[in-house]
C-alpha cells in the first residue's frame, strides 16, 4: 500500500498549476494596470482619449473581470488543482487532458469576454457582463472543473476530506449556480452577440445581487478560504489552530452568506421586508467570518517569527487580517442608515478594495510565494529582500488607496445632503466631482503603488522558477 | 444506502448534496416571493415598452457602461427628491431588461433626467461634456455622431424583449422601423408612433432629421428616462407596494 | 390556496428547518469523541511532504 501511495504522489500533475501561476501573475498585473488607468481617468478625464475602446465605461468592466475572474480565478483554479490533488493524496480526476481544458477554457472564456468589452460588447450588469455564449462556454468548462474536483474527492486515498477542500466545493457549486441562474437570457440572434435579460427592473435587481453578493461570499471569500486552510498550516508547518473551528465557520458562511445580497439594494424600489433580511443577515455574517480570521490568525501561536522570515506567511497573514476588517466594515455599512450615506459613494470602492487588494490579493500573493519554489523544485524564493519591498509597497498602496475613499466616500455623501441657512441644497452635483479630485489622485498613487509591488513579484517570481539566488546582501 | 453520522463528512455526495441544498434553499426564500407577492410593483399608470429608438438608446447607454457611474434610481431622501425628483418606484422599471439601478454615483443619478435638458444641450454634452459643465469628469463620445443606425433589425430586438415578457403588440413590431425613423423626424406624422408609445419625445436629437445616429437613441431615451407616470395623479394607495 | 397565501407558513418552515440543519451540523463539529478524527484531518498538509528533491 505505501509502495502504491508514492506511486500516486508521483502522479501529481503540476505542470498545469505551474502554467496557471504563471497566468496568474499576468492577469493580476494586467488587472492592476488596467485599474491605474481608469484610476487616473477619474482623475484627468483627457485619459479616456476620445476613443470608443478606451472610455472609463468600457474598461472598468475590464479592471474587474481581470481582476476577479481572471486573476483571482485563474489562481484559485490552480491552487485548488494543487490542494485537492495532496490533501487526497490522489491525481487530478481526469488527469491531463481534464485539467487542461478547465485551465485553457476558462482563459478562453475570459479572452473572448475581455475583448468584448472593448468592442462593447456587455450584457450591462456589474460582474456579469459576459454575453450569453461567454456564458455557456463558461458554463461547459465550470462543469467539468466541478466533475474534476468531485471525483478526485470521490477517489481520494485519504480517509477524511481536508477543510480547504469544503471551501473550494462550496465556491466551485454555488458560482456554477449563480451563474447559471443571474445570466438567464434571450439571444436577439443566434449569430449575434446582444441578448436580454430574463427577468426585468425589481426582479432583476435583486436576481443580480443575489448572484453579485454571492460572488463576493462564494468566490471572492470561500474560494480564498480554502488557500488560507491549506497554505498558512502549511507554510507555518503547524495545524489549523481548531479544526472544529474551521467546519463551524464553514457551515455559518454557507448558511448566512446566501440571505446578505439585497444589502445592495437599500432604499430602493426593492420591498422593505426584503432590504431588512438582507441587513440581519448580512450583521450576522460579521461573526463566522472573525471565527474565521481568528482560526487563522491563532494558527501561528507559537510560530509568530516565522512572520519575519517567511514572505509567504506575511502577505498570508496580513490578508487574514484585512479579511477581518473589510468583514467589519461590510456588516457595518449594510446597516441602513449607514448605507443611506455610503451608498453610490466611493466609500463601498473603498470598501471592495480594501477586501480586493488586502485579502484576495495578499493570499494570493502569499500562496504563490510559497507555491512557485515547491512547483519549481527550488529551494527558496530568489530574493526574500525582493519580497519585503514588494510587502511594504503594497501596504502602502492599500493603505493610500482605502484612507482616500474612506474620506473621498464620506466627504461626497455629506455633500450631497448639506443644506445651506435658507434651506437648499448646498452644493450641485460638479462641485461634488470636483471636491473627489485631489483623492482620485491619492487613490491613483496607491494604485501605482501596487502595481510595482507586483512587478518585483513577478520578476522575483520568475528568477526563482529560473533556479536563481539573490547574494544575502541584495 | 444508510450511512452513520461519523461518515458524513468523508462522504463526498453527501457533502455535496448539504452544501448545494443549503444555498439552493437561501436562494429560493429570498427570490421566489418577489415573482409571486404582485403587490411587489406599485398599481401607478403610464409605464409603457419602450420605443424603438429609445430601447436602442437604452443599448447604446449599456455598451458604453454608463450605468458604472450614473444610478438610475432615486431613494426616498430630502435630499434625493430635491435634486432629481421624486423616488423611483419599482413600476417604473417594470420592462427594464436589464434593470439599470446602478450602483455608483461617480456622475449624477439619471433617473428622472427627461426634460431636464434640451436635445442640444445632450448633444453637446456628450460630444464634449466640459463644453458645458467645466468640471465634469465624463469621458467624451463625439463618436455617437458619426455612427449610423440601420432600422432593419430593430424588429428582431423587440420580438427578443417580447418573449422575455414585455407587452410589444404585433402592431408595434411591425411598425417598429418606421416608428424609429419618426421619432427622430419632427416633420414626419408622428400619430402612428404617439398612438403605440405615450408621451413619447420627438425631434431631431442630434439635430439632423435626414439621419438616425446613434446620438439620436441615446438622447430619445435619455429624454424619457422618468417621464412615464404622472405624479400628480397618483394617489398615496397605488405606492404601497 | 396559491402560492402567495400559502408562503408565510413555507417561509417560516424553511427557517426552522435551516436552523435545525444548523443546529445538527455544528453539534456534531463539536462533538467531544472528534477530537480524534480532526486532529488527524488537521495534520492532513503536514503530512504530504511535497518537495522532491
Amino acid at each position: 500500500m505505501s509502495a502504491a501511495r508514492s506511486e500516486a504522489r508521483e502522479d501529481y500533475l503540476e505542470d498545469v498549476i505551474r502554467a496557471s501561476m504563471a497566468l496568474a501573475m499576468f492577469w493580476g498585473i494586467a488587472a492592476f494596470a488596467v485599474g491605474v488607468l481608469i484610476a487616473f481617468q477619474l482623475a484627468f478625464p483627457v485619459l479616456n482619449l476620445g476613443l470608443e475602446w478606451t472610455t472609463f465605461g468600457r474598461l472598468r468592466p475590464l479592471h474587474t473581470s481581470a481582476a476577479i475572474f481572471a486573476f483571482g480565478g485563474t489562481a484559485l483554479i490552480g491552487s485548488s488543482f494543487h490542494v485537492v490533488q495532496r490533501t487526497c493524496r490522489a491525481q487530478l480526476f481526469g488527469g491531463e487532458p481534464v485539467a487542461w481544458f478547465v485551465l485553457l477554457g476558462y482563459q478562453l472564456f475570459i479572452v473572448v469576454a475581455a475583448t468584448g468589452y472593448l468592442l462593447g460588447i456587455t450584457q450591462g450588469r456589474e460582474y456579469a457582463e459576459p454575453e450569453w455564449y461567454a456564458d455557456l462556454w463558461l458554463t461547459l468548462v465550470w462543469v467539468v472543473y466541478l466533475v474534476a474536483f468531485v471525483g478526485t474527492l470521490v477517489k481520494r486515498e485519504e480517509p477524511h476530506i481536508y477543510v480547504a477542500n469544503w471551501f473550494y466545493l462550496s465556491f466551485i457549486v454555488t458560482v456554477a449556480m449563480l451563474h447559471v441562474v443571474n445570466n438567464l437570457a434571450m439571444p436577439v440572434s443566434l449569430f449575434g452577440t446582444k441578448s436580454y435579460s430574463a427577468f426585468a427592473g425589481v426582479q432583476d435587481a435583486l436576481t443580480q445581487w443575489w448572484y453579485g453578493h454571492n460572488a463576493v461570499g462564494f468566490f471572492l471569500t470561500a474560494g480564498f478560504l480554502g488557500m488560507m486552510y491549506y497554505f498558512i498550516p502549511k507554510a507555518a508547518n503547524r495545524p489549523v489552530y481548531s479544526y472544529r473551528l474551521s467546519i463551524v465557520h464553514f457551515w455559518s458562511l454557507i448558511f448566512l452568506y446566501i440571505w446578505a445580497g439585497p444589502h445592495h439594494l437599500h432604499y430602493t424600489a426593492l420591498p422593505e421586508w426584503a432590504q431588512m433580511l438582507g441587513m440581519a443577515f448580512s450583521v450576522m455574517l460579521w461573526m463566522p467570518s472573525w471565527g474565521g480570521m481568528i482560526n487563522g490568525l491563532m494558527t501561528l501561536s507559537g510560530a509568530w517569527d516565522k512572520l519575519r522570515t517567511d514572505p509567504s506567511l506575511r502577505f498570508s497573514v496580513t490578508a487574514v487580517a484585512f479579511y477581518g476588517m473589510s468583514t467589519f466594515e461590510g456588516p457595518v455599512m449594510s446597516i441602513r442608515p449607514v448605507n443611506a450615506l455610503s451608498h453610490y459613494t466611493d466609500w463601498t470602492i473603498g470598501h471592495v478594495h480594501s477586501g480586493a487588494l488586502g485579502w484576495v490579493a495578499f493570499i494570493v500573493f502569499g500562496m504563490m510565494y510559497h507555491l512557485v519554489p515547491v512547483l519549481w523544485g527550488r529551494r527558496d524564493l530568489y530574493s526574500k529582500t525582493l519580497a519585503e519591498v514588494h510587502f511594504w509597497v503594497s501596504t502602502l498602496g492599500i493603505v493610500l488607496y482605502i484612507t482616500a475613499m474612506w474620506v473621498s466616500g464620506i466627504m461626497q455623501g455629506l455633500m450631497w445632503r448639506a443644506y445651506d441657512e435658507l434651506g437648499f441644497l448646498q452644493y450641485s452635483f460638479a462641485e461634488t466631482v470636483q471636491a473627489m479630485h485631489p483623492f482620485y489622485l491619492i487613490r491613483a498613487m496607491g494604485g501605482v503603488l501596487f502595481l510595482i509591488g507586483a512587478l518585483i513579484m513577478a520578476y522575483n517570481l520568475w528568477r526563482t522558477a529560473r533556479g536563481d539566488v539573490a547574494r544575502a546582501a541584495a | 444506502m444508510i450511512l452513520s453520522h461519523a461518515k458524513i463528512e468523508t462522504n463526498t455526495a453527501i457533502l455535496l448534496v448539504l452544501a448545494l441544498l443549503t444555498v439552493v434553499i437561501g436562494g429560493i426564500v429570498e427570490i421566489v416571493p418577489l415573482y409571486t407577492i404582485e403587490t411587489t410593483i406599485e398599481r401607478v399608470q403610464g409605464v409603457r415598452p419602450y420605443t424603438p429608438l429609445e430601447l436602442v438608446g437604452r443599448n447604446i447607454y449599456i455598451r458604453e457602461g454608463c450605468y458604472l457611474c450614473h444610478s438610475q434610481q432615486i431613494r426616498p431622501f430630502r435630499d434625493e427628491v430635491e435634486r432629481y425628483g421624486h423616488y423611483s418606484l419599482a413600476a417604473e422599471s417594470m420592462y427594464d431588461h436589464p434593470f439599470q439601478w446602478g450602483s455608483k454615483r461617480t456622475g449624477p443619478d439619471l433617473a428622472r433626467v427627461g426634460g431636464k435638458y434640451s436635445d442640444e444641450w445632450h448633444a453637446a454634452h456628450l460630444i464634449e461634456p466640459r463644453s458645458v459643465v467645466p468640471e465634469s469628469i465624463m469621458p467624451a463620445y463625439p463618436f455617437l455622431m458619426q455612427r449610423m443606425l440601420k432600422t432593419d433589425d430593430i424588429a428582431r430586438h423587440l420580438q427578443a424583449v417580447r418573449k422575455v415578457g414585455v407587452p410589444y403588440s404585433d402592431e408595434m413590431i411591425a411598425a417598429a422601423a418606421a416608428d424609429m425613423e419618426a421619432q427622430q423626424n419632427p416633420d414626419a406624422d408622428p400619430s402612428g408612433l404617439a398612438s403605440r408609445y405615450a408621451k413619447v419625445p420627438i425631434g431631431a436629437f442630434d439635430g439632423d432629421p435626414t439621419r438616425i445616429t446613434e446620438m439620436d437613441a441615446l438622447v430619445a431615451y435619455l429624454q424619457m428616462l422618468g417621464t412615464l407616470v404622472d405624479f400628480s395623479a397618483v394617489t398615496p394607495q397605488q405606492l404601497r407596494q | 390556496m396559491d402560492l402567495v397565501s400559502l408562503y408565510p407558513a413555507i417561509k417560516s418552515l424553511w427557517t426552522v428547518w435551516l436552523v435545525l440543519i444548523f443546529a445538527i451540523l455544528v453539534l456534531r463539529a463539536l462533538r467531544p469523541s472528534r477530537k480524534q478524527a480532526f486532529a488527524r484531518a488537521a495534520a492532513i498538509p503536514l503530512r504530504d511532504d511535497e518537495r522532491r528533491e
